[in-house]
């Protein structure tokens, strides 16, 4: 039995050392190290080849070694791979085991070229892929983002998405430019883009975030990654000639990473561009986007005797008769997770000349009417500059920013005519700080506290001087103005309610004082001075509901402003009430419905209980007063929007009635014309229908765009005393087609039609058919030719009237990163463009000089 | 003590290698005939998440509208959050599936949502593909140099193209193994097609534990199979809906549609489905 028993041990032992013995001949075993550490990789796959054939394969354990069978294959190959290292590879056969060393390496991952359609959809956030939506001529992101479906770029520069303002715009998520991003979106290199990403609803605040809803989108620029943290160099520079010699020349440097960005920019050219408009402050985040005048930098530099500027419905290169320069600094460094530190300095300088006639003609009662003819030729100077820190913490639980500003502006205007000799001279020196602090503290997930404060000081210290017919008359215009308005909310969500009690405060010292010196036998009141303070409590609730995809919201703004005025302009408590209720379907992903509904009782600024007669023009005066107004609106739209299949539609509609406690009056004399007010109530009333549909069949092959609006408006008015009804109505259509369909063409036509018809005690109508047409077509490659063309005809019942076409062309060829260019604008060298603008009782010509013929030639990068 | 205190230091930083965190984000177009001949269907939006050491293979917006479902609804399957019940329609996943991968332990799962009933496939062992590089060397449409390998796996012949411009062993679906990462796969008779779209290095974990407790843990009707059995229910559930509705415990007689003319048509409970394994694969595993 032990005998046995011995055997039987014996036999197991020679069994297992065979096996064992052979298996360690067919095992192949190996060590995985770090090579820069020397520590085991785990994890590692080793793979065995034969040939091109895997055999078999095994994964490094916690110490990098590895075994596996070969069994009766003979591997020629032994390979190595672990995300994070470079691959290894070792002939085989080797000594075993087998050692690896593993360097570590950055993999370089190939920015995203293929995107479904070239929308990526992801709830909130819709991301373009900018190479699929950049024409073959673009050149900056404005190039691209005016071809984005959904999102459209107003003249001004601001983005609207979903018909709104943006709220926010990013580059690389970092807000550098706050609300003056016109000097990104106009300058940086549509080369250097990879995406545009659109975050819909975006609340920018992250302490908000669930409490307060935002109806607003915010655009984010994603660079390539050879552009993300890299120091930018864009330039252009041409020259060229028509009647005086042309410049056009940029240099910007730019750097835009994750913890600091920076932009410098400086700019000059004298070929039509109105490049001052770069650095205008958008509608956005904490601002409410007041309208911008054409040709003003910031708004609060505005008063009666602020002259505007004419606007063509052409480009304006050529037309706009300037030469300017820009410069803007700007730092953002990024000191924590949420916070920030950002610098700016913007700086604009313009001599800008116009020429000009105009035939006004006015009917008053029967046949009675006058005629008035300005031949006028004018240049302004304009030099601006803006100064701002500002510091953000972003947090969870917290937000605070602070921004302080210091604007100035200096503004000379001189004109002169030849029809009515007269010369005026504006001199409008302004200057603004301002201080803007927000604070924002979240309780819990539902309570929110709001601080916000502001602090203004304006100085607008404003004149004209005025020759006409050999008679001088001088006006003066001063106001200094400081102001704090101050605010604290409190938000919170109960359920699926949202709240918001806000109680603010306003105060405001404002000394205004105005002096004509005019030879006046009429006996009008021509000077006068006036100190006003104001206190504006106000109370404001809000709330929003939401079930499911029902947005139900309102707002009842309750408000009182209390003028104390000095120089016998009384004092009085002025209530102020303005709420709103607003309801959101939406129906699907695609479709939804918003509805509001508003009311309001306002009065327009207290500055105009400043009585004298203002002279505004050699022969425009006015008459300001304090206007009361009440007024009720409406407004359903509904809007589709099919992003994978690139369909928009919207459809709107709009009412509104108002009702003024005075009545705005013209009076014309051979030397002047007076607008004041009559002491009168006025309803005024307005409906309208708009609708727009959009579809892009491919990407690039074909885009249809289909717009019509309309709208009657119904008012009252003065006019010599007499009192007038009037009917308004505005019709405007648009048709526009784009293809890219073939590689080396790109076609573009747009006719737009309008049309506006005033029927009062004299009835007057026109009509505008406008025609625009592009070609770009690309022979080989690199070489690019490109033609626009423009026309305008004019239809009134007297008269038709055909502009002559503004022809522009050019020729490019592209070398590496610049490109060299000819153009020649205006190729007919017309030399003037005709307007016609129809008021009730009043029909005006404009007719302006252009800039005529301009050969150009440089290089852009 | 102070050596303790430098070790766990040391640790802390060896741990904090942005190696160890470097994980992929793989997005593929996936094409599908669900009968042959039959046009395709497809998933623009399936995900790859691979850090190395697992992979999960899933639904862009299923993984949103699962994540949304988790606020919206409470246990019992009520409406907790409107606003966010609002938004789960916003996401349509086009498939609502997720393969597991552990390459640790050489196991992977599959979780097949057909809403309301969720089968999951446990404990299945994964082979390598057994890949033969053909030699053919090409350029995508991404901009990554790609080579072409071609392998009979799990019941069909599998042809990809790989980049070792992105030098890790993974792809869609159960297609590993290559020495660069897939950016195109087929099989042979082009049922079934992965389009790379684009790669992205995340620097957070990957989503395999979220999608995994997801389907795991959320009040689907869950049913728990071996591999082998889980592929056979999920082919039965997609080509019959009755069985569906049975597994549900909802079940109801044949669906009448009757239209503005009075004509009634009985919607169809038989749909032709091929699935990515084929059913006989497993016969003899």
């Amino acid at each position: 039995m032990r005998r046995g028993f011995r055997c039987f041990l014996a036999g197991i032992v020679v069994f297992l050392s065979s096996t064992a013995a052979s298996f360690s001949q067919n095992l192949f075993s190996g060590l995985v190290t770090d090579a820069k550490s020397g520590e085991p990789v785990a994890g590692a796959l080793v793979t065995l080849m034969s040939g091109a054939k895997v055999l078999s394969y095994s994964f490094t354990d916690a110490d990098g070694k590895v075994g596996i069978d070969m069994k009766d294959t003979a591997p020629d190959l032994a390979r190595v791979t672990r995300i994070g290292y470079s691959p290894a590879e070792i002939q085989l056969p080797q000594q075993m085991p087998v050692k690896f060393s593993l360097s570590p390496m950055k993999m370089e991952i190939k920015e995203a070229r293929v995107r479904a359609g070239g929308i990526e959809e992801k709830g909130d956030t819709i991301v373009y892929d900018a190479a699929a939506f950049k024409d073959k001529n673009a050149l900056t992101i404005n190039d691209i983002l005016s071809n984005l479906p959904g999102i459209s770029v107003s003249s001004n520069g601001t983005i609207i998405h979903n018909g709104k303002a943006i709220n926010k715009f990013y580059v690389e998520g970092m807000d550098l430019m706050g609300s003056r991003y016109g000097v990104v979106t106009n300058n940086l290199s549509a080369s250097d883009i990879a995406s545009v990403e659109v975050y819909r609803k975006h609340q920018p605040v992250k302490a908000l975030g669930g409490i307060v809803m935002s109806d607003r989108s915010a655009v984010n620029i994603v660079l390539k990654d050879d552009a993300r943290g890299q120091w930018l160099v864009n330039g252009d520079a041409a020259v060229g000639y028509s009647d005086k010699f042309l410049f056009d020349a940029r240099a910007m440097l730019s750097r835009f990473a994750k913890t600091n960005q920076s932009l410098f920019l400086l700019k000059g050219s004298d070929i039509g561009r109105d490049i001052t408009k770069e650095l205008r402050q958008m509608a956005y985040f904490g601002r409410t986007g007041a309208y911008l005048v054409s040709g003003e930098l910031d708004n609060d530099f505005r008063t009666d005797l602020s002259p505007a500027r004419t606007m063509l419905a052409i480009p304006e290169e050529f037309w706009n008769d300037n030469i300017s320069g820009i410069a803007s600094i700007n730092h953002l460094k990024k000191t924590g997770p949420g916070s920030k530190l950002k610098f700016s300095g913007q700086f604009a300088a313009e001599k800008y000349s116009e020429e000009s006639c105009s035939v006004e003609e006015v009917r008053f009662d029967g046949n009675d009417g006058m005629t008035i003819v300005n031949d006028a030729s004018r240049t302004d100077r304009k030099y601006y500059f803006s100064l701002s820190g500002n510091f953000e913490n972003n947090g969870a639980r917290r937000f605070l920013s602070d921004e302080f500003t210091v604007t100035g502006q200096v503004f000379r205007s001189n004109s002169s005519s030849g029809s009515v000799p007269y010369a005026q001279k504006y001199n409008l020196p302004s200057f603004k700080i301002s201080n803007d602090l927000k604070s924002i503290i979240r309780k819990d997930d539902s309570k929110v506290l709001d601080i916000r404060s502001s602090l203004k000081y304006v100085r607008n210290d404003h004149s004209l001087f005025c020759n006409v017919d050999s008679t001088d008359a001088e006006q003066n215009y001063l106001m200094n103005q400081l102001s704090t308005d101050n605010h604290l909310a409190f938000r919170f969500k109960a359920g699926k309610m949202l709240f918001g009690a806000d109680a603010g405060l306003g105060l405001k010292y404002t000394d205004l004082s105005s002096n004509l010196d005019l030879p006046d036998p009429d006996g009008n009141l021509l000077s006068g001075s006036l100190r006003i303070f104001t206190v504006a409590p106000s109370f404001r609730l809000n709330a929003r509901y939401v079930r499911g995809r029902n947005e139900l919201s309102f707002e009842v703004p309750v408000g009182m402003k209390g003028i104390i005025a000095s120089e016998g302009a009384g004092n009085r408590a002025l209530p102020v009430i303005s709420p709103y209720l607003s309801y959101v379907l939406r129906a699907s992903q695609n479709f939804s419905v918003n509805a509001d509904l508003s009311y309001r009782i306002s009065w327009n600024d207290e500055r105009n209980l400043l009585r004298p007669l203002v002279m505004r023009s050699y022969r425009s005066f006015g008459y300001n007063d304090l206007v009361k107004s009440g007024s009720g609106s409406g407004m359903l739209s509904l809007r589709y929007e099919d992003n994978p299949d690139m369909f928009y539609a919207t459809l709107g509609a709009a009412a509104d009635y108002t009702r003024s406690d005075k009545t705005l009056a013209s009076g014309y004399s051979d030397r002047m014309t007076v607008v004041s007010y009559v002491d009168s109530p006025v309803d005024n009333k307005m409906a309208g229908l708009n609708a727009m549909i959009s579809k892009f069949f491919g990407l690039k092959t074909l885009k249809v765009e289909l717009t019509a609006d309309w709208n009657r408006n119904w008012s009252e008015y003065y006019l010599q005393e007499s009192r007038y009804e009037y009917t308004a109505d505005n019709v405007a259509s648009s048709l526009s087609l784009k293809t890219s369909a073939i590689k080396w063409l790109t076609a573009e036509v747009s006719l737009k039609y309008d049309m506006v018809r005033n029927v009062s005690n004299v009835s007057n109508s026109r009509h505008r058919l406008q025609t625009t047409g592009s070609l770009v077509i690309l022979p080989v490659p690199k070489l690019m030719i490109e033609g626009n063309v423009y026309h305008s005809c004019w239809y009134t019942p007297d008269m038709d009237v055909s502009d002559s076409p503004v022809i522009k062309a050019a020729v490019s060829w592209k070398f590496g990163k610049f490109t060299v260019f000819a153009e020649c604008r205006n190729i007919l060298g017309v030399n003037e463009l005709r307007r016609e603008v129809t008021m009730p009782n009043r029909t005006v010509t404009y007719v302006n000089r252009l800039l005529g013929r301009q050969i150009l030639a440089g290089i852009r990068m | 003590m102070k050596k303790i205190f430098f070790m766990v230091i040391a640790s802390v930083i060896l741990g904090a290698s942005p190696l160890c965190g470097q994980a992929l984000r793989v997005s593929y177009d996936f094409y599908r005939r669900h009968e042959p001949g039959g046009g395709f269907h497809r998933a623009p939006d399936m995900m790859l998440d691979y850090d190395g050491d697992r992979a999960v293979f899933y639904c862009d917006a299923a993984f949103y509208r699962d994540s949304l479902s988790w606020l919206a609804f409470d246990p019992a399957g009520n409406v907790r959050d409107d606003a966010e019940y609002g938004r789960l329609l916003d996401y349509s996943p086009a498939l609502n599936d997720a393969v597991f991968i552990d390459f640790s332990s050489g196991r992977y799962d599959v979780a097949y949502n057909s809403a309301p009933v969720c089968v999951i496939g446990q404990d299945g062992k994964l082979e390598m593909p057994q890949w033969e590089l053909t030699g053919e060397e090409s350029v995508s449409k991404t901009g990554y140099n790609i080579k072409k390998a071609e392998a009979d796996y799990m019941g069909r012949h599998w042809v990809v193209w790989f980049t070792e411009d992105v030098p890790v062993p993974a792809g869609p679906w159960l297609l590993w193994g290559t020495p660069g990462l897939v950016t195109e796969a087929f099989d042979s008779e082009k049922t079934f097609c992965f389009k790379l779209l684009f790669v992205q290095e995340i620097d957070n974990t990957s989503r395999y534990d979220e999608l995994k407790h997801y389907y795991n843990d959320y009040n689907h009707k869950k049913y728990r199979y071996g591999m082998k059995e889980a592929e056979s229910v999920r082919n039965k559930l997609m080509r019959d809906s009755e069985f569906l509705d049975k597994m549900y415990g909802a079940g109801h007689g044949p669906v009448v549609i009757v239209d503005k003319n009075g004509k009634s048509t009985v919607m169809p409970t038989e749909f032709p489905y091929i699935p990515l394994i084929p059913d006989r694969y497993f016969d003899n595993k």
